[in-house]
């Protein structure tokens, strides 16, 4: 994980314990991590911040994640996106990786195979 | 001539042997007769009738008979149509035109002229027509047509009392005759005899008209005596050379007879007209109303309540028991044993028994199978009335009102099946809402504990002290509030099962207050927390461990949605009613995004998270209907109140009965 220095990370979830903890693990692994609770401010902060791999929950606030995705997938065409959600049906994993979702983990998960996903991506 | 290619056609497809039946007697023979052809040309065969104006005005037996040979038909093993026409030739080759007729077979009467309309142009017509059908004439012979003659029909409408009033018209004539004759001899006017004779004419007219024909010849006969005798010069009378006297009879009595005739047709065939208006009234009423909505129970009420009063006498249905091919036990209307074999056999045979048919005839109930195209669905059952304006049965109308009886019942029950499954269709999304966001809302602390956890064994050496300290405060903080989460559920389905054992004490409200926000302390610190108590404290008969549950639930909602550092504020009071015992009061305001009142009533229910997936702020959405419930359980209210000092914001606000202050202190905060 040498590389990952210098990497930024979009973590859009509403879970301020999942947003914390992630903050706290990538940072200690060198990634740069920005926090977004709502779809809307997770599509501003893809907008605006030179972001390299968004992990993203599909229950928000404000709007369906896997509505966001396409969204997501305009702004930023070659970044990876990673979902992180508690939803395992085989449609909506699907859905995710026809709109381009790069990779799909379910809640709970170890911290080990959301780094490997992001060393796979990176 | 596309008429006949019609025919060749479909005789190319399915050859059908069709026997043309009526009233007639011996009509059961002409269908024995199809029946063998059939057999012997291995064809299909159908009794057909052809229903003209003369069919109105037969008598009831006779149409019965007809539906009767119908039935028969069906039973015998061929089918059974009835066509409308304005002659039976017409008919015979419009049916022709639409079925397949092989062979058309007609009896043939030469006495009585069964089917005198059967000239021999309009056999060839026939023939003409449809050059592939062959037509047979089987005789009939022996034959006692059974057509009201006169002396029946002066029989059946006779009433003593018409022969005064004809006796009363014959007298009027007369005196009237006498009167003119007077005024003659008073040379005021000249009468001449043939005034006199219309005058009794127009008597026998009268009676003709409204007593029938036999009175009607009686009262021209009288008034041809009477005019012979009384009228006429002495010297002419009854001189029976005179062609004059012979053609004045035979006015008298064919004037009479005719009037009667043609008086009798018409009345019957207005009564035919009324009576066939009545049914196609009811008929229409009971389709309109009966597929109206309803249960099943309320349809056959309305059934029952319909063809009753259009029978005129008492009807009911006796239905499919659900889920089995068994019918409902009948013995609520007072059958007799016979009744409910007739009624057994008319169900699992599928025919009509019981009165006015082969089938056990002797019963006092008619039963009709009530059955759909797809589905069995009971018994039509009438119990003819003697005294009804239907008491010789119409059995083809009894068919149609099982038939659409049957219709509206099926309609009826399709659609509670329907709403049923719809039912099922909600509970089950429910259901599987509920799973999800409870998997949703266990999920994601334990998300949140076993990614921490995993992070402080496997990445050790690359955190520091506090990002360790961190996780540990996340993975700890999460088990918490999977933990309320949990009691949560506990609490709810034990306050749904109501086993929930209150322990009501007079309780101090301050103590109750000072628990929860001791336990909640690390967390209110983020917010600008206050409290009010107008009194110095509050007894409050109640189970404190519950209601300081409640409380708790009211702040965690209001943290889960008031920003940090706003204000969550508690107050406790005591609200006096002059006629209950007070009320403890206690309400708690935050300043958060609030709930619009639409929705107010929504929040305590509690699948109104569940409805809304996993897109919430986290938490089970349980904990303010654990509060209603638990509010509920001490006789008290829980209400959203508009929060009258701010902007927006939610208010809760909790009443109690049952307050007793201690003592009153200045507002104090805390």
């Amino acid at each position: 994980m040498s590389d990952a220095l210098s990497r930024s990370i979009l973590v859009v979830d509403d879970s301020i314990s999942i947003r914390t903890f992630l903050q706290i693990t990538l940072t200690g692994m060198g990634f740069l991590v920005y926090e977004a609770e709502t779809a809307e401010k997770g599509l501003a902060t893809a907008q605006s911040a030179p972001i390299d791999a968004i992990v993203l929950d599909l229950g928000l606030p404000d709007r369906d994640g896997l509505d966001l995705l396409p969204d997501l997938k305009h702004v930023l065409p070659e970044k990876p996106i990673i979902i992180l959600t508690v939803r395992n049906e085989s449609h909506t994993r699907q859905i995710a990786a026809e709109r381009g979702a790069s990779a799909y983990l379910t809640k709970p998960f170890q911290v080990q195979e959301l780094l490997e996903e992001l060393g796979r991506l990176l | 001539m596309d008429n006949a290619h019609a025919v060749i056609d479909v005789t190319a497809t399915q050859p059908l042997i069709v026997v043309c039946i009526n009233a007639h007697p011996r009509a059961e023979f002409l269908l024995r007769r199809a029946q063998q052809e059939a057999m012997r040309q291995g064809l299909e065969w159908a009794a057909l009738h052809v229903e003209t104006e003369a069919y109105y005005s037969l008598p009831e037996e006779q149409r019965a008979r007809i539906t009767q040979l119908l039935n028969r038909a069906e039973t015998l093993g061929g089918k059974a149509f009835q066509v409308s026409n304005t002659d039976i030739a017409k008919g015979i080759l419009a049916f022709a035109r639409e079925h397949p007729v092989r062979q058309l077979i007609l009896g043939n009467e030469k006495r009585s002229n069964l089917y005198e309309i059967f000239t021999p142009s309009l056999r060839n017509q026939l023939l003409r027509q449809s050059p592939q059908m062959e037509i047979r004439f089987i005789p009939l012979t022996s034959l006692d047509r059974d057509k009201a003659s006169p002396v029946d029909d002066f029989l059946s409408r006779f009433r003593l009392v018409n022969i005064y009033y004809t006796a009363a018209i014959i007298s009027a004539a007369y005196l009237l005759s006498v009167a003119l004759q007077f005024m003659e001899r008073q040379d005021s006017m000249y009468v001449q005899d043939y005034n006199v004779a219309l005058i009794f004419l127009f008597a026998s007219i009268l009676t003709s008209i409204w007593f029938g024909a036999v009175l009607g010849l009686i009262s021209a006969l009288t008034g041809f005596v009477l005019l012979e005798t009384q009228f006429i010069p002495l010297e002419q009378q009854f001189r029976m050379m005179d062609y004059s006297v012979l053609v004045t009879l035979a006015i008298f009595c064919g004037t009479s007879l005719l009037t009667a005739y043609m008086s009798g047709y018409n009345r019957e065939y207005a009564e035919a007209l009324r009576r066939r208006e009545r049914i196609t009234n009811s008929l229409y009423r009971i389709s309109s109303n009966v597929f109206g909505s309803g249960t099943a129970q309320q349809i056959v009420q309305q059934l029952k309540h319909e063809t009753q009063e259009l029978l005129e006498c008492q009807t009911e249905y006796v239905l499919c028991l659900e889920g089995s091919d068994k019918l409902c036990d009948p013995c609520r209307v007072q059958f007799s044993d016979r009744d409910c074999n007739a009624m057994q056999d008319c169900w699992k045979e599928q025919v009509e028994t019981g009165i006015y048919t082969a089938r056990f005839p002797d019963v006092a109930w008619h039963f009709q199978p009530m059955t759909t195209r797809s589905q069995r669905i009971g018994v039509f059952a009438i119990s003819p009335n003697p005294d009804s304006h239907f008491n010789r049965p119409d059995l083809k109308l009894i068919k149609a009102l099982a038939d659409l009886s049957a219709l509206a019942v099926e309609r009826s029950l399709l659609s509670e099946m329907m709403e049923e499954s719809k039912i099922v269709q909600e509970r089950e999304k429910l259901r599987s809402a509920l799973l999800s966001s409870v998997s949703h809302d266990l999920k994601t602390p334990l998300a949140s504990i076993i990614g921490s956890l995993s992070a402080i064994r496997h990445m050790a050496a690359s955190l520091n002290e506090k990002s360790r300290e961190m996780l540990i405060e996340t993975a700890l903080s999460e088990a918490e509030r999977l933990n309320r989460f949990i009691s949560n559920i506990l609490d709810m389905t034990r306050l749904e099962k109501s086993n929930i054992h209150l322990h009501k004490t007079p309780s101090s409200v301050r103590e109750v207050i000072a628990i929860v926000t001791k336990r909640l302390r690390f967390r209110l610190d983020s917010f600008d927390f206050r409290q009010h108590s107008v009194y110095e404290d509050i007894l409050v008969p109640m189970d404190a461990n519950l209601i300081g549950q409640l409380l708790q639930n009211l702040l965690d909602n209001a943290m889960k949605y008031a920003p940090n550092g706003s204000p969550i504020i508690i107050e406790s009071t005591i609200e006096n009613s002059s006629s209950e015992a007070p009320y403890w009061v206690l309400s708690v305001t935050d300043h958060g995004p609030g709930i619009p009142e639409d929705r107010r009533a929504d929040v305590f229910d509690k699948y109104t998270r569940l409805k809304q997936g996993d897109s919430q702020v986290a938490g089970t959405g349980l904990g303010l209907a654990i509060c209603k419930a638990i509010a509920e359980l001490h006789h008290g209210t829980l209400t959203i109140e508009t929060n009258r000092n701010a902007e927006s914001g939610a208010r809760f606000v909790l009443r109690i009965p049952g307050a007793q202050p201690l003592y009153s202190v200045e507002a104090q905060a805390v």
